[in-house]
């Protein structure tokens, strides 16, 4: 500890002893203040728990929005379809030059065969059409390569590569260019959702953060006679700020349990219909399989705030 | 023990507080500091105390230089002194028994010494019985005695009160006076600050007058004289 020295001619067995006792001194008096502070005490934990509450909920909301993105990002892909009579060999060529691409993340191939498959089972209930496929003695249907990149801008870059002379004999027909315009757009959308969504978390944080650390800064100044009183009695800067710190531990103890108490129910109520909407996000899944990290970090955080706040808004008193 | 040598406080350009004080307490003396408000009683005190730095001059206790004290050093000053405040400066979150102790606390005493001399020094001040009441359910009189208690329970050299009785009636005046005289005739060094004439009068000790920020008279035993 800062400016404490092992006094002359006092062993260090007794000091650690005095050091032992002053530390259980402390504890023991920020837990009474805690218990004797009640409405006061009671106060700064509902607003620590409504900052805590916005700061998961802002990390959760990260969380869905991150996948909703990403699936979005998913059902983004451009097809390329090849001349019936290309080689199977040809496109499994192109197939690999394609997946060595950096801004590739995933190619999928369908051959001619396939693709009659996934047309029959599509259009199951259609005799007529069904039919019609029977009679005629070829397959009519492409073979085709899906690409997926790894994020929508980089379809340009696929496309002009594609676009080289030495496929120009085995393509039929990208579908890019009737895409183009709602993968551009989806593209920028997904841009500005995930800068803004961060900066719009951050400020929220922000503010929670200032609100949470004002009602410390004021709990601290209606306890700033007892501190004078403290000091003029002799007692040392850590014996005064001690207990404050104990209490701030405490209040982001006791936060963090409640804005968990709310969030549990809260992801069990949302979570649900959530799911309903977009099957690819499980938040209830999400909460149980991240739990004790979210619990860790969030008392954590806490933590950090109540120790911070009293320990900042402590100083200019603890100078008499 | 105490010397002041020529201490003056400015608090603003137009008026000073104290204008060159000296004197000098000795051990287990019992001297009144006396003055119309205003007169800089409790800015003597303040500096005494450290809560305040003096403009000029030096302030010696027991030969150490309290202007020139550190931080770190000065709780270590301030547990040598005593002090009782007009306005009592109990810590209201606390029980009376646990203002007490809050003071041996912060010397470092054990829990044993601690059990042993707070009920003994509660008694003494005659609040054996009030040992768990808050400030808040005690009367100004038993506030005050709770103060008292504080200040001596840690054997200090010298108790510094100031306007003691500023806040009470007449019987808890005298009770309260009754012990500093006491906690004197034990061997401990008393500076009272007050503007109660009657209580100067019948002391019969040393008075040290302050009027307009100087040291008007300073007799042995001295007399409330009203300029």
């Amino acid at each position: 500890m800062r400016g404490t020295k092992i006094p002359a001619g006092i062993s260090y067995r007794k000091f650690s002893n005095d050091m032992l006792l002053t530390l259980n001194r402390i504890i023991k008096s920020g837990l009474i203040n805690f218990w004797r502070n009640g409405w006061l005490s009671t106060a700064t934990v509902l607003i620590m728990t409504v900052t805590l509450l916005a700061w998961t909920s802002i990390f959760l909301l990260n969380v869905v929005l991150t996948s909703v993105l990403g699936v979005l990002e998913q059902k983004v892909d451009i097809s390329v379809y090849f001349n019936l009579d290309a080689k199977e060999a040809d496109i499994l060529a192109l197939k690999s030059k394609l997946d060595n691409l950096e801004e590739v993340k995933n190619v999928e191939y369908v051959s001619t065969g396939e693709a009659l498959e996934i047309f029959k089972k599509r259009h199951s209930g259609d005799e007529i059409l069904l039919k019609s496929i029977q009679e005629l003695n070829d397959n009519p249907l492409e073979a085709s390569l899906n690409v997926l990149a790894k994020d929508a801008s980089k379809y340009e870059t696929v496309v002009s590569f594609l676009g080289q002379n030495q496929f120009g004999n085995i393509i039929s027909k990208v579908n890019y260019a009737e895409n183009k315009i709602v993968i551009e757009r989806l593209g920028n959308i997904i841009g500005v959702l995930r800068q803004s969504g961060l900066a719009a978390g951050l400020i929220l944080a922000l503010i929670a953060f200032l609100v949470a650390f004002n009602t410390v800064r004021l709990a601290i100044y209606s306890s700033r006679e007892e501190i004078t009183i403290m000091k003029l009695v002799g007692a040392s800067n850590r014996f005064v700020r001690g207990p404050f710190i104990v209490e701030g531990v405490l209040h982001g103890l006791v936060s963090s349990a409640f804005s968990f108490m709310i969030i549990i129910p809260g992801v069990a109520v949302i979570g649900p219909k959530l799911f309903n909407f977009l099957p690819e996000i499980n938040l209830v899944n999400y909460l149980g399989d991240n739990f004790w990290q979210l619990l860790f970090f969030q008392t954590l955080g806490g933590i950090i705030l109540g120790v911070f706040s009293s320990w900042f808004a402590i100083r200019k008193y603890l100078k008499v | 023990m105490i010397r002041f040598e020529n201490i003056s406080k400015i608090y603003n350009s137009h008026s000073a507080a104290l204008k060159d004080v000296s004197f000098e307490v000795n051990h287990h003396e019992f001297v009144s500091v006396v003055g119309k408000s205003g007169a800089g009683k409790t800015t003597l005190l303040k500096l005494l105390l450290a809560e305040e730095k003096p403009t000029g001059g030096k302030i010696f206790f027991n030969r150490q230089n309290i202007s020139a004290v550190s931080q770190n050093e000065l709780p270590i000053l301030r547990r040598q002194i005593g002090a009782i405040f007009q306005d009592f400066k109990l810590l209201s979150n606390k029980t009376a028994y646990e203002n007490v102790a809050f003071a041996m606390q912060v010397v470092g005493k054990s829990e044993l010494e601690i059990k042993s001399d707070v009920p003994k020094v509660l008694d003494i001040v005659g609040l054996k019985d009030k040992a768990d009441n808050f400030p808040r359910e005690l009367s100004g009189g038993e506030k005050q005695r709770v103060a008292i208690a504080r200040a001596l329970v840690h054997r200090p050299s010298v108790i510094v009160a100031d306007e003691p009785t500023g806040n009470l009636d007449p019987i808890n005046t005298w009770d309260i006076i009754r012990l500093l005289i006491k906690i004197n005739e034990l061997g401990t060094t008393v500076i009272l600050a007050t503007h109660d004439k009657e209580i100067i009068n019948a002391l019969e000790k040393r008075v040290v007058s302050l009027e307009g920020g100087v040291v008007a008279r300073d007799e042995n035993p001295g007399r409330y004289i009203l300029s």
